[in-house]
């Protein structure tokens, strides 16, 4: 279903508008990150509403908008609620939106090692198993892409 | 969509300013499941959250919070091991603002010694 959205609705009234239309939807996909040496790899998970306003489109603003909103001081307006919303993306490209928007650009953006330290992977190859959690990094194995 | 501007809003008996429903109404909210695959139950104003580590998640917003001043309210229920029951009125949440953009929520038990998943953790935020 494809919901029509005038530009002048304020983005949280477009989210409240879309979990009133939209069916869920569960990503495939997992995002697995380390921003320091010192804790263990986190697992980014997209929230199934987001994915649905992400792939039906007219809802979520431009990418930019986050990223430039972060040099906002608190308090002060910021740029992504009333921006012009934008179209359809597919579910690989919702995901690298969500890793601009989620998480940190000195893991997906200015890291210059040679570690790998983010993978998008299936959700299936997640361990399911929590079993020393906090010991969790990122295989290098370009064979094995689980945690 | 239609908007209404109104003042107040009234029951024909009583009456109240619209702003305090308006600001009384939760920001964003979740229900997680932050054992096994972690996965999002339901949601509102939620991008995605962030398995940091045993019993500990942050919630990112879709629509950010204008400060940091904003409140947040975290319940859980259940543990995955079985070492602590469903129920159990002992279990706690504990939430935390950390920025505009996202919370941190995270889940323990008096008897533990460190964090620890739950089956069922929710979060709401006013602002």
């Amino acid at each position: 279903m494809r919901i029509q959205m005038t530009t002048t609705l304020h983005l949280w009234d477009r989210l409240a508008e879309a979990k009133s239309h939209l069916t869920p939807v569960q990503s495939k996909y997992r995002v697995l990150f380390e921003d320091s040496q010192d804790e263990p790899a986190k697992v980014l998970v997209p929230d199934p509403n987001w994915m649905a306003a992400a792939l039906a489109g007219s809802i979520l603003p431009p990418i930019d908008t986050y990223l430039r909103d972060r040099d906002v001081p608190d308090g002060q307006p910021k740029e992504h609620p009333y921006a012009e919303p934008i179209g359809p993306m597919t579910e690989e490209e919702a995901i690298e939106y969500l890793i601009m928007k989620d998480i940190s650009p000195a893991v997906w953006r200015d890291y210059v090692g040679n570690r790998v330290v983010l993978k998008i992977t299936p959700v299936e190859l997640i361990p399911s198993d929590r079993s020393f959690r906090n010991a969790w990094k990122i295989t290098q194995d370009a064979e094995r892409i689980a945690a | 969509m239609s908007t209404i501007i109104a003042s107040n809003i009234s029951d024909g008996t009583t009456s109240v300013a619209s702003t305090y429903v308006v600001n009384g109404s939760a920001k964003a909210w979740v229900n997680f499941n932050g054992t096994s695959t972690v996965a999002i139950r339901d949601s509102l104003n939620v991008g995605s959250i962030t398995d940091v580590g045993t019993g500990q998640y942050r919630v990112n917003f879709t629509n950010a919070m204008p400060d940091a001043n904003y409140s947040v309210i975290a319940t859980v229920n259940g543990a995955d091991t079985g070492t602590y029951e469903f129920n159990d009125s002992r279990h706690q949440a504990l939430g935390v603002v950390l920025s505009p953009t996202y919370a941190s929520v995270s889940s323990k038990h008096p008897a533990a010694t460190a964090w620890y998943d739950v089956w069922q953790m929710s979060a709401a935020i006013f602002s």
